[in-house]
């Protein structure tokens, strides 16, 4: 891999296409469901949660500078616990791109090509990703300042163009379920950041070190804003009881885009949209793979694993059977996997290793004294 | 057995990455001279060695190839006195230097071996001036027959007269320097830019010959800063190459990199820039990725702005390095005229190449896969039209595109004579006579007119050639895929844009990586405005005008 | 060597297995696009009759013949409008019904541009939440088509239109949906409205309602006017072209109408006007035990259209009078709207639901207070204020 530096500007690009992506598909389907009317109240609440999250990660952080949550992993327990949290990664960020590619293809299947076997439109996908990451993490971030801000137009064109169809009072009731199901039961609600998990690799791109707070700060809000467009525009549009964690939540939403006369059923060029968007996503993902897995085995040049990444995720794709079973996997299995693994276990490593060095800073300097 | 398993061992295996990481730095610390002689101040030293070590320090005469110092010995009462002339080659008439000003100097004079003082008579009732012998007039009044002679003792106004073409003359313990206007560079004998019309801006274009084209830049540039370095490229021909940049605002860089690259081509003939740019060009793409004009205001600019030249011996185009991606869309006219009209016309050509690259490969997708796009009316038009054509969609913009391109290769080799046949047979006969036969639907026509019509308006000829082979993939991958398949080119057409350097600079700047300067953009700012040079060069000067350039109308005490 | 081989061997095969599957695209002449759905009831107790109106696209406008009639046992055509071809199959459900039809007409049925979906009365009396449901999820189908239901069959209305001043009955259908915008007979009932109403808590869905015209030389024609009520997914009754201008007054969807009213200064004559909203209506609800209490502020711009020069038109006191007629007239009309609606059809077609649940904090108590049995014992209060502006040049 290259040792290509980005900047603040990339760096905020690269981290809110990950958050933003699973905003395509089933998130604001899937926060409705959960809390109803109260959803806008609880996003906000899960991202000042987010943001706290992000300041202690920060502060951890800044104990190791210019290192990964994998050079932290094997600090804290040796090389064996920095291959197995490594691996583990891997599989993570590889089964999560298999996951939404299934998704999306059964989607675009459903949508438009219909006559096209699913496995010819996962293979696109796969192709695409490997091509970009032949190039190398260059080309990715610099396409990336191309395309995350025309998905961010049409997200907010996406807002504005139906408020013809919107009933403004689905907001109310204002506490949905009930203050509890909102705010204990609804935090459940904070795997809509699971994409957060990139903070954690950003470090050693960086150019400068003090540009994580500025990327980290302004991704999380950036996205919090988009989040809240998106999953108002599904609120006011759809009535509640049909909510049904749907896959694709905002095609339904281009689906009823009306602007006169002539300009109807727009929604294909949305797809033009997205799939680059989709496409970007995925190559993000699979180089943090592939430069992960260069960290763990320590060779010089991986972009032959390139085309092994690639067959692993196709075949993790083709797995499920009908579009029924990974939606399941979507949302429970996924939610709850990436709950656990980005929040819960990546600060509990971080607080463990910097206790672990704090330790040893204290008998260091005590050493020195006694010296 | 062995081969199979060496074949698919060779996909996987290990290869030394073959990437060429060039990344231009910050040019810093290099003290920058100001550019115009107007801000030296010294003046003509009666020494002859210092006079000319002075000049050829300025000048750079190690390097810089065409700035000419003659030394020679002027005879005047018996004694020697070691003189030079300085000029620019390519600038001043060789003739006259040789006849008017060497011949005197050298030849006639050698027989002046009187001592006497001089007399001279002034009136007719005989009364004798004698005045006291002068060097300095001897020469000026009797040893140049020249018709335009001045002196000088200020080097700020030699050196703008010499950059101009006129000739000095230094001699040994005379202070000041004699201005000889012996101008004979090329005139208007050059030709009009054919393949670069603008409309405000000069009708002068490169020529084959070297010496014309530097004196042509020289010309624009007027400045001793400019240097144009001679270099040969080729082991058998040895084909002359000039690399042209300017000492106080190109990075140096940049300007080792391009020679280092020219320097070591193991070639045995070069005949164009062509061939010498498909040499030292970053990627192996089918973009171009240096620009290549015949315009010598177009390279001045571009040379001022901090980039270097590459001029070839033999061919009038000139390549001009980095290049990014919104070079190719930008005509030599955008800064002669006010912003506003060449913003319109910029996004106007931004529009020409959407189209030009897009719309056949919409057009089959909305039509195959995407027909609720259409509004209703129109589909059952399309639907109509369409109805007596037995051809799929895709063949019919196949052989249309096919034709297209045939018209076009024959109008390039046509006879001038048969020129207005060629476009009546194409235009209208195959056309019409395609409808009326049913062979393809005028909507169609319509389509593939538009289409072949705006890769006329992108300015960049090596641009269009590839519009025009990814135009047909587009039509393929709307055909197999609808927007599926466009997004997927789109995304990998853009992966590789962004993949690339153009000797260090990214092929995308200023937009990846982003650069808040504003005088970056695509779209020009107000002229006023442009302040700072473009940031991707790294210049060593990076502020091109003040803050307020106006200073007749905002001027005062500011 | 060997390696070039490899890869133009796996090129062929790539394109080989991918291009196979790409034969079978939908081109867009092998698609016959539907422009009007019909449902009827069926002979039998769970079937339906689909009649299907198909787009014939001709050159220039001129009309191209229509389809020959076919005797089949489970199928019938039709001759339709010039322009279309009119099929009605007897089937299960709609996908059934439509899958039907490919087997008739010689193109794939393409549903993108569909402008009208109709039901007669008798079946939207039995209750149509089933097909809603099926069309919302149909992925061709606009989500802006128009929901109509038919005092006549399905069929026959699909039959009448006569198109004389479009040439094209797809247009002529896109275009006579609109006439709420300044007539304010028909209400913008869309698939999607539709779909929401009948899901939602805050009120009932109501769609079009249409009719077949028969003229004296026997020329059909369809008329929209009026407003089909449904409670739940039943149709429950019907409002007459006049008085869909309340509903649309209440909604805040006027755009422009004419009023015609008795005239306040001579009994047998009458005046007329042109309104529009000059503000948004307001509507307040307050929950009281044992009936919420909705009131409802209007507030119109009027303009005399028409009138007899019976009256001053610069006088003050003649102004006053005109507004105050005017004003009383839409306030009996608006409160005789509430009280059909109310009492009669017990169904709250202008979602007045929405105004009355951010009283409640959470859904339970929202649910549990059923707004939509409620709205049958509420008590109305209408304020109605008319601003007149006079549009004669010569007074």
């Amino acid at each position: 891999m290259d040792s290509y530096k980005i900047k603040v500007l990339e760096g905020i690009c690269l981290v809110v296409t990950i958050l933003l992506t699973h905003v395509l598909l089933s998130v604001p389907s899937a926060l409705i469901t959960q809390t109803a009317s109260s959803t806008l109240l609880n996003i906000v609440y899960v991202a000042i949660i987010t943001l706290i999250f992000f300041f202690i990660i920060y502060k951890l952080f800044s104990l190791f500078p210019g290192n990964n949550i994998i050079d932290i992993s094997g600090f804290l327990g040796g090389k064996v616990f920095k291959f197995i949290y490594g691996f583990i990664y891997i599989i993570y960020i590889l089964g999560m791109s298999a996951i939404i590619i299934r998704l999306f293809s059964e989607g675009i299947s459903l949508i438009s090509l219909s006559h096209i076997n699913v496995t010819f439109i996962i293979l696109t996908f796969v192709v695409a990703v490997g091509i970009t990451n032949y190039f190398g993490l260059k080309s990715i971030s610099r396409l990336n300042i191309f395309i995350l801000p025309i998905m961010i137009l049409s997200i907010i064109f996406l807002y504005f163009a139906s408020t013809g169809e919107y009933t403004f009072e689905r907001i109310f009731p204002i506490l949905g379920y009930g203050a509890k199901e909102t705010f204990v039961d609804g935090i459940s609600n904070i795997f809509a950041y699971s994409g957060i998990y990139v903070l954690f690799f950003l470090f050693p791109l960086l150019t400068r070190v003090s540009d994580f707070k500025k990327i980290g700060i302004s991704s999380i809000l950036i996205y919090t804003v988009l989040l809240l467009l998106s999953v108002s525009a599904l609120l006011f549009s759809i009535p509640q009881v049909a909510e049904t964690s749907s896959p694709l939540s905002l095609y339904i939403l281009a689906r009823q885009i009306n602007l006169g006369e002539y300009i109807q059923n727009i929604d294909a060029f949305f797809l033009l949209i997205w799939i680059p968007f989709l496409f970007e996503y995925l190559s993000i993902n699979m180089h943090f793979a592939l430069s992960t897995f260069k960290q763990l085995t320590n060779t010089k040049y991986s972009k032959g694993m390139i085309y092994c990444f690639c067959a692993i995720i196709f075949v993790l794709s083709l797995l499920s059977n009908n579009m029924a079973e990974i939606n399941m996997l979507n949302n429970s299995f996924y939610k709850y996997t990436s709950i656990v693994f980005v929040f819960i276990i990546g600060i509990i490593i971080l607080v463990s290793a910097s206790i672990k060095k704090l330790i040893q800073n204290l008998t260091k300097r005590g050493t020195q004294n006694n010296a | 057995m062995g081969k199979f398993f060496n074949a698919v061992r060779s996909i996987f295996e290990y290869k030394e990455d073959p990437s060429y990481e060039f990344v231009l730095s910050n040019a810093n610390s290099q003290k920058e001279s100001l550019g115009t002689g107007s801000n030296i101040k010294e003046k003509v030293f009666s020494e002859y060695n210092k006079n000319i070590e002075f000049i050829k320090d300025k000048y750079s005469t190690l390097i810089n190839s065409d700035i000419k110092i003659r030394e020679f010995y002027i005879n005047v009462q018996n004694k020697q006195y070691k003189s030079f002339i300085f000029y620019i080659d390519g600038m001043i008439n060789t003739d006259s230097i040789n006849h008017f000003v060497l011949n005197p100097l050298m030849l006639k004079n050698m027989t002046n071996t009187s001592t006497a003082q001089e007399q001279v008579v002034t009136n007719p009732d005989k009364v004798t001036i004698v005045r006291p012998f002068d060097i300095q007039s001897y020469i000026m009044d009797s040893l140049m027959p020249q018709n335009d002679v001045s002196t000088s003792e200020d080097f700020s106004d030699i050196f703008s007269q010499v950059n101009t073409g006129v000739c000095a003359l230094f001699v040994d313990t005379i202070p000041l320097a004699f201005l000889i206007d012996a101008k004979g560079f090329e005139k208007r004998s050059i030709a009009t830019p054919e393949n670069e019309f603008i409309v405000r801006g000069s009708q002068e274009a490169f020529i084959e010959s070297i010496r014309s084209n530097t004196s042509l830049l020289r010309r624009y540039i007027n400045s001793e800063n400019l240097i144009i370095e001679n270099t040969a490229v080729g082991k058998v021909n040895q084909n002359k190459c000039c690399i042209c940049y300017m000492k106080n605002i190109a990075n140096p860089e940049l300007v080792a990199e391009v020679k280092y690259r020219i320097n070591n081509l193991e070639i045995d003939s070069i005949i164009s820039s062509g061939e010498l740019e498909q040499l030292i060009k970053d990627s192996q793409f089918d973009l171009p990725q240096m620009i290549a004009t015949e315009r010598p205001d177009r390279v001045a600019n571009y040379l001022l702005a901090g980039r270097v030249a590459i001029i070839v011996n033999g061919t009038p185009y000139v390549l001009i390095a980095p290049a990014v991606f919104s070079d190719f869309l930008t005509s030599a006219e955008d800064t002669n005229i006010q912003h506003q009209f060449s913003n319109l016309l910029k996004i106007i050509r931004l529009l020409a190449l959407v189209i030009t690259l897009l719309l056949p490969g919409f057009y089959i997708a909305i039509t195959i896969f995407h027909q609720e796009l259409i509004p209703t009316e129109l589909l059952f038009a399309i639907v109509s039209s369409r109805s007596s054509v037995p051809f799929p969609i895709i063949f019919e913009i196949i052989i249309m595109d096919i034709s297209l391109e045939l018209i076009r290769e024959s109008g390039v080799r046509v006879p001038s004579a048969l020129g207005q046949t060629i476009g009546i047979v194409g235009g209208l006969i195959l056309g019409e006579a395609a409808v009326s036969a049913n062979i393809v639907s005028p909507i169609l026509i319509i389509v593939v007119a538009l289409t072949g019509l705006t890769a006329f308006a992108v300015p960049d000829y090596l641009l269009g050639f590839h519009l025009r082979i990814a135009r047909f993939v587009y039509v393929f991958a709307g055909y197999f895929a609808g927007f599926f398949g466009i997004a997927f080119v789109i995304f990998v057409h853009i992966g590789i844009l962004a993949s690339i350097d153009s000797f260090g600079v990214s092929y995308l700047s200023p937009y990846a990586p982003f650069s808040v300067n504003s005088t970056d953009g695509y779209l020009l700012d107000p002229i006023w405005k442009r302040e700072k040079r473009e940031s991707f060069l790294d210049t060593i000067r990076q502020e091109r005008e003040k803050h307020i350039s106006m200073k007749w109308k905002f001027g005062g005490k500011s | 060597m060997l390696k070039k081989i490899t890869y133009i061997i796996a090129i062929i095969i790539f394109c080989a297995t991918v291009f196979s599957s790409y034969l079978n695209e939908q081109d867009i002449d092998d698609s016959a696009y539907v422009i009007a759905l019909g449902i009827d009831d069926g002979t039998d107790d769970n079937s339906i009759e689909l009649t299907i109106q198909i787009a014939i696209p001709s050159e220039n406008g001129s009309s191209s013949s229509s389809a020959s009639s076919e005797e089949s046992s489970s199928s019938s055509s039709e001759k339709g409008s010039s322009d279309t071809l009119i099929k009605t199959i007897e089937c299960k459900s709609i996908d059934s019904g439509l899958d039907s039809a490919n087997s008739i007409i010689s193109k794939k049925i393409n549903l993108s541009h569909c402008k009208f979906i109709v039901f007669s009365e008798k079946i939207a009396s039995k209750g149509i939440s089933d097909y809603i449901y099926t069309l919302e999820n149909n992925v061709e189908l606009r989500s802006n088509c128009n929901i109509l239901v038919s005092s006549n069959d399905a069929k026959e209305f699909l039959e009448s239109p006569n198109p004389v001043l479009e040439n094209s009955t797809s247009k002529y259908y896109e275009i006579i949906t609109t006439n709420n915008k300044y007539a304010g007979y028909t209400v913008p009932a869309t698939l999607n409205t539709v779909y929401s109403s009948m899901y939602d808590t805050f009120g009932e869905a109501c769609t079009m309602l249409g009719e077949v015209e028969n003229s004296d030389d026997n020329e059909k024609n369809i008329i929209l006017g009026g407003i089909a009520v449904f409670k739940e997914d039943k149709l429950v009754g019907t409002l007459s072209a006049d008085e869909t201008i309340p509903y649309l007054i209440i909604t805040n969807k006027l755009e422009e109408s004419e009023m015609s009213i008795v005239s306040p200064f001579s009994d047998n004559k009458s005046m007329d006007f042109h309104l529009s909203l000059s503000s948004k209506t307001r509507t307040n609800v307050s929950i009281q035990e044992p009936a919420p209490h909705i009131t409802t502020s209007v507030s119109l711009l009027a303009t005399i259209v028409s009138s007899s020069a019976d009256f001053d038109s610069s006088s003050h006191e003649d102004i006053n009078k005109i507004e105050q007629a005017l004003a009383d007239h839409i306030k009996n009309q608006i409160t005789n709207y509430y009280e059909k609606t109310a009492k009669e059809f017990k169904a709250d077609i202008a979602e007045l639901g929405r105004h009355a649940v951010y009283n409640f904090p959470t859904i339970n108590d929202w649910k549990s207070y059923n707004w939509l049995d409620k709205y049958e014992t509420a008590t109305f209060e209408v304020n109605v204020d008319v601003d007149l502006e006079s549009s004669y040049f010569i007074s």
